[in-house]
């Protein structure tokens, strides 16, 4: 679990400017806080599924994109869908 | 009290195949995209297939609760006139937006769309839309390929004077294809003399040709703007500029607008309407007719 949120925080610092790389932490926003616009969110999905092996497109019914606000709801989609695939 | 003017239904079927490609395509533009274009445009085509599933508004009227707006208008544009991707009809499409007025008459306004070049049988809709259905506006899209004051715009005109409703315009560039060189500034310039008692709404109003813009909200006394799309240019200065002189120069004529859905994957209304708030561009007066005075004042003819 720790893994993951390493990951998600990594990949998430890979994509904001320099200068606030050091200031991403669970709770940043990722849109209002650390300025990802749309295409950045992708890029965050498509890093996601490269370094986590989960397949986002295919698990799109669990995911509700409004609510996806701080690193935090990024972590918690990433616990879930693995779960889901752990059960199958 | 919130009321969002410019909002649309998220609906795959009321948007032709062509306008849904062609937004994911100009996605496609962007420099980020080049770099894995394939997966790229698969994450786009899933994310519009989720967006654009809310026929029935249920998800809009989450998102307007928990932005505190308590009305939205839904504009429909009609953009499917002699294409052939066209999923509904344009009949059904303002059925549509029918069945949502009637189950959500607190929350929801509906403003006919109509492609001007479809001859008596648009104007019919038009009219019996506004006598049967309750709907309160005529929202045009020039891109499509007409200019707001070509003749066969002008019955549309007539009907919103004598039934004392407003005037919506698409204004800016559209999708690559259309026809974005129509001169709409020109165009308002000579119909709002000649309709002095229809109330002309510029949408995007500080998306494009701002200055432009500003003038005829400025001169024209039944000129208004939407400020909807001012999320094109949430990052750059040049944005809180223009709000600001908006805030300074012509509070009683600008309205708030989101533009749902398009721009869901940047944020909801709650985000929009804080936005608009913590910009400081608007004093508490002026915040008061952006968010609601000035829309039921144009809504009251």
């Amino acid at each position: 679990m720790k893994n993951r949120e390493k990951i998600v925080l990594d990949i998430i610092k890979s994509l904001v400017p320099r200068k606030i790389k050091n200031s991403v932490s669970i709770n940043s926003r990722l849109r209002e806080d650390l300025g990802l616009d749309s295409m950045k969110l992708i890029s965050l999905a498509m890093n996601l599924e490269e370094k986590t092996g989960i397949d986002l497109i295919k698990s799109s019914d669990e995911i509700d994109l409004i609510n996806i606000i701080t690193v935090s709801d990024v972590l918690a989609i990433v616990n879930k869908i693995n779960e889901v695939d752990n059960d199958n | 009290m919130i009321i969002d003017f410019h909002a649309h239904m998220a609906s795959q079927r009321v948007f032709p195949g062509y306008f849904i490609d062609g937004i994911v395509e100009g996605f496609m533009d962007n420099k980020s995209a080049s770099e894995n274009p394939t997966t790229v445009k698969k994450y786009l085509q899933s994310i519009m297939t989720k967006v654009l599933n809310d026929e029935n508004c249920s998800n809009l009227l989450k998102q307007m609760q928990e932005g505190n707006i308590d009305r939205t208008v839904l504009l429909i544009a009609d953009l499917g006139f002699g294409k052939e991707s066209e999923r509904l009809t344009i009949s059904e499409i303002f059925e549509l937006h029918r069945k949502v007025l009637e189950s959500n008459p607190d929350h929801f306004i509906v403003f006919a769309g109509i492609d001007p070049r479809r001859g008596d049988f648009g104007i019919n809709l038009f009219e019996k839309s506004i006598r049967e259905y309750g709907f309160k506006g005529l929202k045009l899209y020039p891109p499509c390929g007409f200019e707001l004051d070509d003749s066969c715009v002008i019955p549309y005109f007539e009907l919103c004077k004598t039934h004392r409703i407003p005037v919506v315009t698409h204004t800016g560039a559209s999708l690559k294809g259309l026809y974005n060189n129509y001169d709409y500034v020109g165009s308002l310039n000579k119909l709002a003399k000649l309709y002095k008692d229809v109330v002309f709404v510029i949408a995007h109003g500080t998306y494009s040709d701002f200055e432009q813009n500003l003038k005829l909200a400025l001169e024209m006394e039944n000129v208004y703007l939407d400020i909807s799309a001012f999320q094109n240019d949430l990052d750059k200065e040049c944005l809180l500029n223009k709000l600001t002189v908006l805030g300074r120069k012509v509070p009683e004529k600008v309205l708030f607008g989101t533009d749902w859905p398009l721009y869901l994957l940047s944020g909801a209304q709650k985000r929009w309407v804080n936005f608009i708030i913590d910009s400081g561009a608007f004093s508490e007066d002026a915040l008061d007719r952006v968010f609601f005075k000035n829309a039921y004042e144009v809504l009251q003819g």
